[in-house]
């Protein structure tokens, strides 16, 4: 297999390369949830897991809790569960970009904040909506910390629609279900926040801000006639009375409210303890307002031995009406020891569109009892500190998502404004492909980072000195490595588990052309270099054949016979050396993918390094034989990428789809290259054995060196008539011989026939 | 103040004070074996590079002055802090290679405050993820089989209870 020539790419990390004191180093900075994580990462740093605490240490379960927390496995089950919302089938929690409503809570939280092995589908057991209890008012702490019940999950495959809150048929689903339950719980949730004090009333009301492209104002007619114009900049409305200011700005055909898109969304910071996935309470002096506690729920893990007592508050206070922060237990708990907190970003993002007034009138006729106000969604995002190096940055430290790409997707999918959702959502067999979607979006992302560099070295392809950047970069060998495990782990994927999650109406898709054509190029080169150079059975049979001729075993029949096989023994005789440097090329280029995939591109295109000096500076570029090829190659991609209507920056989403169930062309290249090395090997022994042995036989010496090989004269003198011709000549004459000789044997034949019947008479 | 040369892996030569250089107890042990001079001959550093070699001696030249770390610095106390001085901050603002290259050249040239600093910004790197956003951050593998990750869940059962 030609990927296991190629290094793996742990042996590729630099992280694992390090000593072992040098990693017990770092684990001394790390919590006990840091260290039982990075000993999860991979089987060689398995070690570093700390023991396992004995049974009735309260380390023990979070030790348990953890690592059943990070190994949550993904569990698809038989029948999917419906959004009890819209009635769509929803994916796991485990599914990649799982943004799961916590029902507790009302919030949202991706996959890395929520006890995926704990979660359960609050509406799985029930065909009714009435399950939730809403007339309970919130307990202070989360009911229960080993189950942990969720509404609905939204994700790449499934998201509410935008309009659920104002599109009359989601109101009449049966049982109780649809948007009625929605905005039930959400009444639920927001009553509950504002009755623990937790968030201000108005911190729920309806506020929006618009932000969009406004084309600049100008002056209408009457005021450039005036000459005011002349300014590119709007004159301040100071210059002007104020009931003119209508007429100077002339925004008739330059704003349109309808561009601007609601884009303030407020967030906060809060802390969460990672054990009990409730808020960390603050020391804070009471001046100091929490915008909003995130959970209703306060964290109680002080120390190890009150992890499991959650159920005994020490101090009494009134739950409804006393704030969290200010209960004194409050201030003295830090979150769990064990299993950390977090540091979270909450985003109140608008889910669905603003009820119009009509509507919600027509609607609340109806007893919906629906509110004109802005439905808000707060999606979670675990957050870190990091260090801003500008010099002029006035905070030095600051919060940043863990994972910016992450937020970016999970946001989008609570807006409603991935284009997945526009155009429809996906079969649940589709769904099903969720297993593997990490993984695929790795080899996307690995994908794309090739891309880039080819499509910047073909911008540089001129003059620059990308090329030998790409050629040392260790990075981009490792890129290439990465991608071929990730590619050889979806295909043993697909071996081990079969086709279940293959969807049988599957389509060869549209979007797999670039990649197949870039693939089908690039073989066609090699296929080029296999014919130009490929020694075929025929040609071993003509030496073997040849062979026998001259060492007398078979006897010549005619001289056109003779000529052939010379024709062919020569022929051979000078282009051997040519495909015997082929194949050494071949070889070389092999080993070389091996060591640099770049380098690849050069021997496909002959190309070649020159170094130059410029001005004084010594330059870098390289050159190649065939710029056309390359040319080619690399602007058929591109155009593909732009035919497709992808602009740079979409094309992460472009690639992430078209690269389900592609079979990646660079291994296949890989592998027929190795094909080829070997059976050119194989056969380049073979051929020189039988050459060796022609040139050792007594006819190859007589009829090259030594005068009067007994070969029949007419056939040398055939030979020779033909030894000096260029290949190409010696076929054509060779050709308009072949029949001349017919002919003049016809004529022989005849002549035979005559001069044989006159002997007769 | 004396100058003293160090010879890096790819042959490059640099000077620098000796103060600067006893950083290293490494060095500071050699110089002190042959007697403190070696104005005319360059040590050799074999396993760390040139570049490496400046981003070192930048460090030590900034920290010349501060005072030798305890012997024996209670572990319990280093744990609990990963706070990171500014400048250090800055200076640790490098690629992942060039990181655990400068660690790698501590732990060799045995500059425990370095060391420290190195271990500290990894150990940042790492605090508060989940193992998959390690191994996005440090671009591991996974090679746990699903065999073994039902084995490490089928071992920790028993607590979740």
């Amino acid at each position: 297999m030609a990927s296991e020539m190629l290094e793996t790419p742990n042996s590729l990390s630099p992280f694992l390369n390090l000593p072992f004191d040098i990693l017990f180093g770092i684990v001394n900075y790390l919590s006990f949830r840091d260290i039982i994580a990075l000993s999860l990462t991979a089987k060689g740093l398995r070690g570093l897991c700390p023991p396992r605490p004995s049974v009735g240490e309260q380390k023990a379960i979070c030790f348990s809790h953890i690592q059943h927390g990070y190994l949550a496995k993904p569990v698809i089950p038989s029948q999917p569960h419906k959004c009890p919302y819209c009635r769509v089938p929803i994916c796991p929690p485990t599914c990649r970009t799982a943004v799961i409503l916590d029902s507790d809570s009302g919030f949202c939280f991706p996959r890395n904040l929520f006890p995926v092995h704990l979660a359960i589908f609050k509406y799985a057991d029930t065909t009714h909506g009435n399950r939730h209890n809403f007339q309970t008012f919130p307990p202070r702490r989360r009911p229960s910390t080993t189950e942990y019940p969720y509404s609905t999950i939204w994700c790449e495959h499934h998201r509410c629609p935008k309009d659920l809150l104002a599109n009359e048929k989601y109101y009449n689903i049966e049982n109780g279900m649809g948007a009625t339950l929605f905005v039930r719980e959400y009444e639920w949730w927001r009553q509950n926040k504002v009755l623990c004090h937790e968030v201000d009333v108005g911190y729920w009301i309806h506020d929006r801000w618009t932000v969009g492209y406004k084309k600049p104002l100008t002056l209408n007619a009457r005021f450039r006639n005036l000459g005011l114009h002349t300014s590119p900049f709007v004159p301040k409305y100071s210059e002007f009375a104020e009931d003119e200011i209508e007429d100077v700005l002339d925004d008739t055909d330059n704003n349109n409210d309808d561009d601007l898109a609601p884009i303030h969304e407020k967030f906060y910071y809060d802390k969460m303890c990672l054990h009990c996935l409730s808020a960390v309470p603050r020391i804070s002096p009471r001046k100091d307002f929490r915008q909003g506690n995130f959970l209703a729920y306060l964290c109680e893990c002080i120390d190890e031995a009150s992890v499991t007592s959650l159920a005994q508050p020490n101090v009494a206070v009134n739950p409804w009406i006393t704030p969290a922060r200010l209960t004194r237990k409050a201030v003295r708990s830090r979150g769990c020891l064990n299993c950390g907190t977090a540091s979270v970003k909450f985003t109140r993002i608008e889910a669905f569109d603003f009820v119009e007034d009509n509507e919600c009138d027509r609607l609340t006729a109806r007893g919906k009892g629906l509110r004109r106000e802005g439905f808000w969604v707060y999606l979670a995002t675990k957050c870190q500190i990091g260090y801003d190096i500008c010099p002029t940055a006035v905070e030095k430290e600051r919060l940043y998502p863990v994972d910016p790409e992450q937020h970016s997707e999970l946001s989008d999918i609570v807006r409603g404004e991935t284009e997945e959702f526009m155009a429809g959502q996906r079969s649940y067999v589709h769904r099903k492909l969720d297993f593997e979607t990490q993984r695929i979006n790795r080899i996307a992302g690995i994908a794309i980072a090739i891309f880039v560099t080819i499509t910047s070295a073909e911008i540089a392809w001129s003059s620059l000195d990308v090329f030998d950047i790409l050629l040392h970069s260790k990075e981009d060998r490792e890129l290439w490595a990465a991608l071929t495990m990730e590619i050889k782990f979806i295909r043993d994927w697909y071996i081990n588990y079969g086709p279940i999650t293959r969807d049988p109406d599957h389509k060869y898709p549209a979007w797999l052309k670039p990649w197949d054509e870039l693939a089908v190029d690039a073989l066609k080169i090699i296929e080029d270099v296999r014919v130009k150079f490929e020694p075929v059975d025929t040609d071993t049979e003509e030496f073997t054949y040849a062979l026998a001729i001259l060492e007398g075993k078979f006897k010549i029949d005619s001289e056109l016979d003779a000529v052939t096989i010379l024709d062919t023994l020569d022929g051979y005789l000078q282009d051997v050396p040519k495909w015997v440097k082929g194949v050494v090329n071949l070889v070389k280029g092999v080993q070389s993918y091996q060591v640099n995939p770049y380098s690849v591109i050069f021997w496909f295109f002959d190309g070649s390094l020159v170094r130059g000096t410029s001005g004084g500076d010594t330059m870098v570029s390289w050159q190649t034989s065939r710029p056309g090829d390359i040319r080619k190659l690399l602007l058929h991609s591109k155009l593909e990428f732009g035919w497709a209507g992808a602009e740079f920056q979409t094309q992460q989403e472009f690639l992430r789809t078209f690269s389900e169930d592609f079979d990646y062309p660079d291994l296949i290249t890989l592998e027929t290259l190795t094909t080829y090395c070997t059976y050119y090997s194989e056969k380049l022994r073979a051929m020189f054995e039988i050459v060796d042995r022609i040139r050792k036989s007594d006819a190859f010496k007589s009829l090259y060196e030594v005068s009067g090989f007994p070969l029949p004269r007419d056939l040398e003198r055939f030979y020779n008539q033909y030894r000096n011709m260029p290949p190409a000549q010696r076929r054509i004459t060779l050709a308009r011989d072949i029949v001349t000789l017919s002919d003049a044997e016809e004529v022989r034949a005849v002549a035979d026939t005559i001069f044989s019947s006159n002997d007769a008479s | 103040m004396s100058t003293i040369k160090l010879l890096s892996s790819d042959n490059a030569e640099l000077a620098v004070d000796k103060e600067v250089a006893e950083r290293s107890i490494l060095i500071k042990n050699m110089l002190e074996d042959v007697g403190g001079d070696m104005s005319d001959q360059a040590i050799p550093i074999p396993n760390v590079n040139e570049a490496v070699l400046r981003k070192v001696i930048e460090w030590c030249e900034h920290h010349k002055s501060d005072p030798p770390p305890p012997a024996d610095e209670d572990s319990d106390s280093r744990k609990k802090s990963t706070d990171i001085e500014e400048w250090d901050q800055k200076f640790m603002q490098v690629d992942q290679e060039m990181l655990f290259e400068i660690i790698l050249a501590a732990n060799y040239l045995d500059i425990k405050p370095l060391l420290d600093v190195g271990c500290k910004t990894v150990a940042n790197m790492i605090k508060g993820k989940s193992p998959e956003e390690i191994r996005k951050t440090f671009n591991i593998q996974n090679d746990f089989t699903p065999e073994e990750e039902d084995q490490i869940r089928r071992e920790n059962e028993w607590a979740e209870e």
